[in-house]
């Protein structure tokens, strides 16, 4: 193993003088991922918020001859708006047009309808394919909903029967969740996104070093050095891995320092990622460094330039990425044998730490253990295709 | 001392090196000399271990180079076809990496890189990247580079080649210096003037195999031929072919 110092240290130096590799590692990802991330969430809460304290401005049609129901919409921030569509037929083409989120229109024989005691018909027009329609809907038929009761209950009684006769179940929600779980809808993302950062971080870098150097021409008096190729790899591996840990360390700190700018509160969401939560993640995530830098050079060993490296090496990215999305489709529980899986270890020890749930000594030392041992023998099969000749034919 | 003897190559249904054989001695410079594609490079690289032979068997200084490969890594010097600096590096950094690598470390690497960037004039630009080096500069660092652990052996794959004139002047005096110390050189070329004017023996390889060998007389003598290109184009099969 002689040497790999040395292949270490100038793989360190070589790739912290490629502005290009440096970009692409340290910037791209680690700062604008959770920049963009943030503020797309910091859009939806404003919105939500928004949407849910301010007066509703609902157009309608033909809703002027039932003021009671108006009254009723009104107590619930509901303002109607009479005068913008005449008939139905216009506001019908504002809701499919998108110019209105939600339209209301009440039938000619409401007033008929309800004094006979046949059911009244209300029309609540909406688009759900528009995600802005959604909320506006759901106020304005929960309000009509509850006028409606109103009235049955008003029946009920005037007929002499209690009006819990026809409320036979009563369903009372209990709702377990922390303001620190509930963060999970958010930073539930976060493993694909450490993956991410952790991948590109030393990919130019692993590439740089592997196919980078058999393409320009160094890698052919490289290998006539009295090392192994196992100290060369190592080298190699390793400095990639350095600079995933480091991206990973910039990826965990922003995330941390732009969640406390996030309204989550509102949403009833734990309101940052602590200090100590976020050395926790780059703790659980480090592993995954070198055997992600194991998978890139043993990847890149079986390219012939660095165009044909990366086309591999995004194929190689996704692959670590597929557990994490077939189990937060099918969630599941930690457990010891699934500590022994890259990536999808490290997916749920993160998924426990957001949490707040904590997480097993004893499970972060598997993970870590067998994610290593894994990347050493990423390592040792690109070791076999830097012994004489492979690399050069 | 090099020794070739029976090697084969084969890549894929390409045959490289067909029982091929040659020997390089001390204190001289052995020119390999050939078309483009006759196997001086792939002769060179079993040499310097970068590729393993089919058949045959191929020593440096009594070292089998499939059994011994390291031992014979620590005495070669392999200057390649493109140089292949690190361009993010100084001269001075891709020097002291591969003597660091040959075990030069600390003071010792540290004096003889200085040591090897001195004779080779290259203080100018030591300290610069090898990014912007011109073809010469290039292959000069790349030559420190083979120089900096002194080997007792020298692979040279095409040196010359995109070098002006004084650069290649440079390169000789250096390499015949090599010579007078004792270093086994071997040197490959397509330019039959730079053998002619360099070597004290010269192997005509043509199709993986060696056709002629000897000094500029005996090449001479074997083929007839009075002048040297007339006599490289008879050893390579004639220019029937090309006309």
């Amino acid at each position: 193993m002689k040497g790999f110092g040395v292949v270490y240290r100038k793989e360190l130096m070589d790739a912290a003088r490629d502005r290009r590799a440096m970009l692409s590692a340290l910037l791209l990802l680690p700062l604008g991922m959770p920049l963009f991330f943030g503020s797309a969430i910091f859009l939806v809460v404003e919105d939500r918020m928004d949407d849910a304290s301010n007066t509703l401005s609902v157009p309608m049609v033909g809703a002027r001859a039932v003021p009671r129901l108006l009254a009723q919409l009104e107590a619930n921030g509901i303002e109607p708006d009479h005068d913008t569509y005449a008939d139905r037929a216009g506001l019908e083409a504002a809701v499919r047009g998108g110019e209105a989120e939600v339209g209301l229109v009440v039938a000619e024989d409401f007033g008929a309808a309800l004094q006979s005691g046949e059911p009244a018909r209300v029309w609540v027009l909406f688009d759900s394919s528009r995600t802005t329609s959604a909320l506006p809907t759901m106020r304005l038929k929960g309000a009509i909903g509850d006028y409606g009761r109103m009235i049955g209950m008003g029946r009920l009684q005037l007929r002499g029967v209690h009006p819990a006769i026809a409320a036979p179940i009563a369903l009372l929600d209990e709702d377990f969740s922390t303001p620190q779980s509930r963060s999970i809808v958010v930073f539930g993302m976060m493993t694909y996104f450490l993956i991410f950062a952790t991948f590109f971080g030393g990919s130019q870098v692993a590439l740089d070093a592997t196919v980078g150097e058999r393409e320009r021409g160094s890698l052919e008096p490289l290998l006539a050095m009295p090392v192994w190729p196992r100290a060369l790899v190592v080298g190699k591996v390793l400095a990639a891995a350095t600079f995933m840990v480091a991206a990973l360390a910039l990826s965990v700190i922003t995330f941390a320092v732009a969640s406390r700018w996030l309204p989550l509160a509102k949403l009833g969401m734990a309101t940052s990622l602590a200090p100590a939560t976020a050395a926790g993640l780059w703790l659980v995530v480090a592993p995954f460094a070198p055997f992600a830098a194991g998978v890139v050079t043993l990847a890149a060993s079986f390219a012939k330039t660095l165009k044909e490296a990366w086309t591999y090496n995004s194929f190689a990215m996704l692959v670590p990425t597929l557990p994490i999305i077939y189990f937060s489709l099918k969630p599941l529980q930690a457990s010891w044998p699934l500590m022994l899986v890259p990536s999808l270890s490290q997916h749920l020890l993160v998924t426990s730490l957001v949490k707040g749930e904590g997480v097993m000594p004893g499970y972060v030392i598997i993970s870590a253990a067998s994610t290593t041992a894994i990347a050493a023998l990423l390592a040792w099969a690109a070791t076999t295709r830097y012994r004489r000749g492979r690399l050069l034919a | 001392m090099i020794e070739v003897q029976g090697l084969v190559k084969r890549f894929g249904r390409v045959t490289a090196l067909d029982n091929m054989a040659f020997a390089a001695a001390d204190g001289e410079i052995t020119g390999l000399l050939g078309m483009n594609g006759a196997g001086k490079s792939t002769a060179l690289r079993i040499l310097s271990t970068a590729v393993e032979a089919d058949a045959g068997m191929a020593r440096v200084a009594g070292l089998d180079v499939a059994k011994k490969p390291l031992e014979v890594r620590r005495r070669i010097g392999v200057l390649p076809h493109n140089a292949g600096l690190y361009g993010h590096l100084s001269a001075r950094e891709n020097i002291a990496y591969h003597a660091a690598l040959h075990g030069l470390r600390g003071a010792e690497g540290v004096a003889r890189v200085d040591a090897i960037i001195e004779r080779l004039g290259l203080g100018e630009i030591a300290a610069r990247r090898a990014k912007g080096f011109s073809q010469g500069q290039r292959i000069r660092v790349a030559l420190a580079r083979a120089l900096v652990h002194d080997p007792p052996a020298l692979l040279l794959d095409e040196p010359t080649n995109g070098l002006d004139v004084l650069a290649t002047r440079g390169l000789r005096e250096v390499i015949r210096e090599r010579r007078a110390a004792g270093c086994c050189i071997l040197f490959s070329s397509h330019i039959m003037q730079e053998v002619a004017a360099l070597c004290d023996r010269i192997v005509i390889v043509a199709d993986g195999r060696v056709s002629v060998a000897g000094s500029a007389a005996e090449v001479r003598v074997a083929t007839g031929c009075e002048d040297l290109e007339d006599a490289f184009v008879a050893a390579v099969g004639g220019e029937g072919e090309l006309v």
